[in-house]
């Protein structure tokens, strides 16, 4: 073999028993080979001190895990249950659903919430799906994770829709929009009804909201104000009560 | 106590309704993200373009895990994310693209020895992350590949020929092309 090509092999470890053998008695005998070793071996050498293996992105893992695992915890069943629970809704009426401004919740959940939004935030795109059209959004979710929240055009309101992605909370792939409020971005995450929303601390920094709607608990999550996401999660709240059918 | 005996369930449960497509996935896709992530991060040459790739690709895997027929689930992701990467490139940067290497001619001389004289191995050593950035974003795209691939993917020459389709033989003579190269590079740009 050609001794260039059998230093590549000797150096990869791709030689048997013999070979390196063989290789080993070339090299002493060849003090032009070996010096021609030690510059490949130098290069290795190099190579490896200055490029440390670098991982996957953990955002970019959950989102690829969350695709690999449809709708595990919030599956097609729960779009019947959705359906059930939004009729029940439309007989309760409006009295039923409460803004719960101001209502903070468990701890773990919002940590969660917080995480996904600033991961979407730091990650190259903070949507996995980017349209400002709910029309594209909604089958989009549907697709993927089998569920779709109502995805309300704010436009109007001072609040574009940014597009949705799949966060991860609980374990489980959720559904999560996202709007813009000046310079500002708002996740809103909404989870099913039965998600628990009791008090917890918010992390500096980061105002959340949680309400209730349509069988789903909305998590609102921004590093704006306070109040410019209470004004928010009014319009939100106000335009997917509009998009029900109205009472009989 | 209990709790750890009802998450035990619970993961038991899991475990019992997952799919084929899922196991599989699992088995095949999960322990290579690190390197799918790596290899298209030098394919393309940027972590944002990178994590797109990768995205597309494990969604492609995905889909197509039930065509995986043995051999090694590295060099098949790797492959996978090696095709994608190009079609990616193809869609948005046809530019980058269009400086693909005639690759015949490229492999033909690929036992040429060395045209100047050789560094010593302490000037190589010498070299910097930037400069050997720089030296390997310049090798032609094939022997590029084949020295990630290998230095970076710790990839052996089997599971290189497979990923890329080419024989061990070519596998070989690139990586020595490639090495070659940025040693030449590298004595240049110290001396």
């Amino acid at each position: 073999m050609d001794p260039r090509l059998m230093m590549q092999a000797a150096l990869d470890g791709e030689l048997d028993a013999a070979g390196a053998i063989a290789f080993e008695r070339q090299l002493a005998d060849d003090a032009a080979l070996a010096k021609e070793f030690q510059r490949l071996q130098a290069l290795r050498r190099v190579l490896r001190e200055n490029f440390a293996g670098e991982a996957a992105p953990a955002a970019l893992r959950a989102r690829i895990a969350a695709r690999a695992r449809p709708a595990r915890a919030f599956g097609r069943r729960d779009a019947f249950s959705l359906a059930a629970s939004l009729a029940l809704g439309v007989v309760l009426g409006g009295g039923a659903m409460r803004l719960a401004l101001g209502e903070r919740p468990a701890p773990g959940l919002t940590d969660a919430l917080v995480d996904g939004h600033r991961r979407a935030l730091l990650a190259a795109s903070q949507v996995d799906i980017a349209s400002n059209d709910r029309h594209n959004v909604r089958p989009w979710f549907d697709a993927h994770i089998a569920v779709s929240p109502p995805a309300p055009d704010l436009a109007a309101q001072g609040f574009p829709l940014v597009g949705g992605r799949v966060d991860v909370i609980e374990g489980a792939p959720a559904p999560t929009l996202v709007y813009r409020l000046n310079e500002h971005t708002v996740s809103v995450t909404a989870l099913p009804a039965a998600s628990a929303s009791t008090p917890g601390a918010t992390p500096a920094g980061y105002h959340v909201l949680a309400w209730r709607g349509d069988g789903f608990s909305y998590w609102a999550v921004s590093d704006a104000d306070q109040p410019r996401l209470e004004q928010f999660a009014r319009a939100f709240k106000a335009a997917t009560d509009n998009a029900r059918p109205p009472p009989q | 106590m209990n709790r750890d005996n009802s998450a035990d369930s619970r993961a038991n449960e899991r475990t019992l309704h997952r799919t084929f497509d899922e196991r599989a996935f699992d088995a095949v896709v999960t322990p290579y993200l690190d390197d799918a992530y790596r290899f298209a991060r030098w394919l393309t040459g940027s972590a944002v373009d990178a994590e797109d790739v990768v995205q597309e690709s494990c969604l492609r895997a995905m889909s197509g895990v039930g065509k995986f027929d043995g051999g090694s689930p590295r060099a098949w992701l790797i492959a996978i994310v090696r095709n994608t990467a190009f079609t990616w490139m193809a869609r948005n940067r046809p530019r980058d693209l269009a400086l693909t290497d005639d690759l015949e001619s490229v492999d033909r001389d690929s036992s040429a020895a060395p045209r100047v004289a050789s560094p010593e191995a302490e000037v190589i050593e010498r070299a910097d992350a930037a400069m050997l950035q720089a030296a390997i974003a310049d090798l032609p795209a094939s022997f590029r590949e084949t020295l990630v691939m290998r230095e970076f993917n710790d990839m052996s020459y089997r599971e290189i020929a497979e990923a890329t389709g080419a024989p061990v033989g070519t596998v070989m003579s690139r990586l020595a092309r490639a090495r070659g190269l940025l040693i030449e590079r590298l004595g240049k740009e110290r001396s």
